[in-house]
């Protein structure tokens, strides 16, 4: 791994997180219906997505060579998917940043927050395709849009499940979403484990990069994906304890060791990438 | 447009000796900084040895050369892949190059080709790759990497050519597969480098 890609990871980690915030912000309103007012937790999600897809956007200029003709990279819409993936995150960024100053002012409208939605999700997909169209059959697979869409629904879970304590007074509401973050979140923790196996699978049949891939992923960083996996268990288990008990303390540790977990995962997402390349038998 | 035929080279690997003189030539010729090479050599070794039981063991190993640079692909995901569109395929002579002043350096062609051919280089902040010495053809004269090479192990010139003269495939043990980007190189393969093992 290079300071490029840890850049890369910065910024796609923070899309995600930013999509997951604000899928829960475009839900609010219809879970928190006749119950109480989602007003302030939409607001609190749309001020953590923000600055997040701001930062990501900032953090990707340190991969370029010349960041001041970055404008330039959505110039090949029609072929390249990296084109596309910069148009729909910077979209996602604005129509986010709209919705939060909308919200600022007063103005509570909801197609901005779907529309946002959409638009990252299509910022996460095109980002997914961006990777499966190099020569890494690593991130040639299914399992990188499934990877991305898993960390986007735990970045989001983590991200919200310590505002909800924050913003909500009624109990009874409070263990209502985090029941639900819950649900989504061993949702996407199960996707994650039915698609590693595939995703080994897959790497084993591939080629000599493939392969190449799967003995790092099995041998040199073993204990990093034992520890990622670890994290995204135990985080979700420390949102279950704080489910139960409304602990902010085991509420915000839990989101720190999902978030963890999904770092770790991006690392090795770049780690073991490996390309095809000449020489290789 | 008049259109001219694809070029490309053609290397001999029964010729190849490994010496890198190619590389060192294309290096001199563009100039390019250490960890740039657009041509490069790139050993293949492998084998094993039995034992006779007698004490004696029969090495069975081999090594060979690929001399690689740009393979000016069919279907160059660097083109499709490049999001400034600073890389583009000539229609004159299906060369591919990059405009520098396009460029930003993102890097994405060098993920894009499986010949590691477009090359980032840190003091302009863009990548770049080999165009065939497409200022030494303006003058009539040859790639650089094919006058230097001692053994005359490498040829360029129009594809079709290249194939009629010399035959040659890609589809070698430690290529690519050449399906991926549909090169337009030819490769004479040595002796000990079978075909491309399939998956």
């Amino acid at each position: 791994m290079n300071r490029e890609d840890l850049s890369l990871a910065a910024f796609t980690l923070l899309v995600q997180l930013a999509l997951g915030a604000v899928f829960a912000a475009a839900m609010l309103p219809i879970r928190l219906a006749g119950l109480a007012d989602p007003g302030p937790l939409v607001h609190r999600l749309l001020f953590a997505a923000a600055p997040a897809l701001l930062a990501g956007l900032g953090l990707s200029l340190f991969h370029l060579g010349r960041p001041g003709g970055a404008a330039r990279a959505v110039f090949n819409l029609r072929s390249s998917w990296l084109s596309r993936e910069v148009l729909f995150t910077a979209l996602f960024a604005g129509l986010t940043c709209t919705a939060a100053l909308l919200h600022l002012l007063g103005f509570h409208d909801d197609n901005v927050l779907w529309l946002a939605t959409i638009t990252g999700l299509a910022a996460v997909f095109t980002m997914a395709r961006l990777y499966q169209a190099t020569i890494r059959p690593a991130w040639s697979t299914l399992y990188t849009p499934v990877s991305f869409l898993v960390t986007a629904v735990l970045l989001g879970v983590a991200a919200a499940a310590p505002l909800v304590r924050f913003a909500l007074v009624d109990d009874g509401l409070v263990r209502m979403l985090l029941t639900d973050m819950l649900l989504t979140g061993a949702g996407a923790l199960a996707a994650l484990m039915v698609a590693l196996p595939l995703y080994a699978g897959a790497l084993s049949r591939e080629s000599a990069a493939s392969r190449e891939s799967l003995s790092l992923l099995t041998g040199r960083y073993a204990l990093v994906m034992a520890i990622r996996i670890a994290l995204a268990a135990a985080g979700m288990g420390l949102l279950v304890s704080g489910q139960a008990n409304l602990s902010l303390w085991a509420l915000g540790t839990g989101a720190a060791a999902l978030l963890a977990g999904e770092t770790l995962g991006r690392l090795l997402f770049f780690a073991t990438g490996v390309p095809s390349a000449v020489g290789q038998l | 447009m008049q259109q001219h035929a694809q070029l490309g080279f053609h290397v001999d690997m029964r010729a190849c000796i490994g010496c890198r003189t190619c590389v060192v030539a294309c290096k001199d010729r563009h100039d390019l900084p250490v960890g740039q090479n657009f041509r490069r050599v790139v050993e293949v070794e492998g084998g094993g040895y039995t034992e006779t039981g007698t004490g004696a063991v029969i090495p069975h190993v081999f090594a060979y050369y690929f001399s690689i640079s740009c393979n000016h692909c069919d279907h160059p995901r660097c083109v499709a892949n490049c999001p400034t569109g600073a890389l583009r395929k000539e229609p004159s002579d299906g060369v591919v190059c990059i405009d520098q002043a396009v460029c930003i350096g993102c890097r994405y062609c060098s993920w894009s080709c499986p010949y590691g051919a477009p090359q980032y280089s840190p003091n302009t902040g863009t990548t770049r790759k080999c165009d065939l010495c497409a200022d030494l053809r303006a003058e009539g004269q040859e790639p650089v990497c094919v006058t230097a090479c001692p053994m005359r192990a490498i040829h360029w010139g129009p594809v079709d050519e290249l194939k009629r003269r010399f035959g040659g495939t890609m589809d070698v043990a430690g290529l690519p597969n050449p399906s991926i980007t549909s090169p337009n190189g030819r490769y004479t393969p040595h002796r000990d480098a079978g075909r491309r093992p399939k998956p």
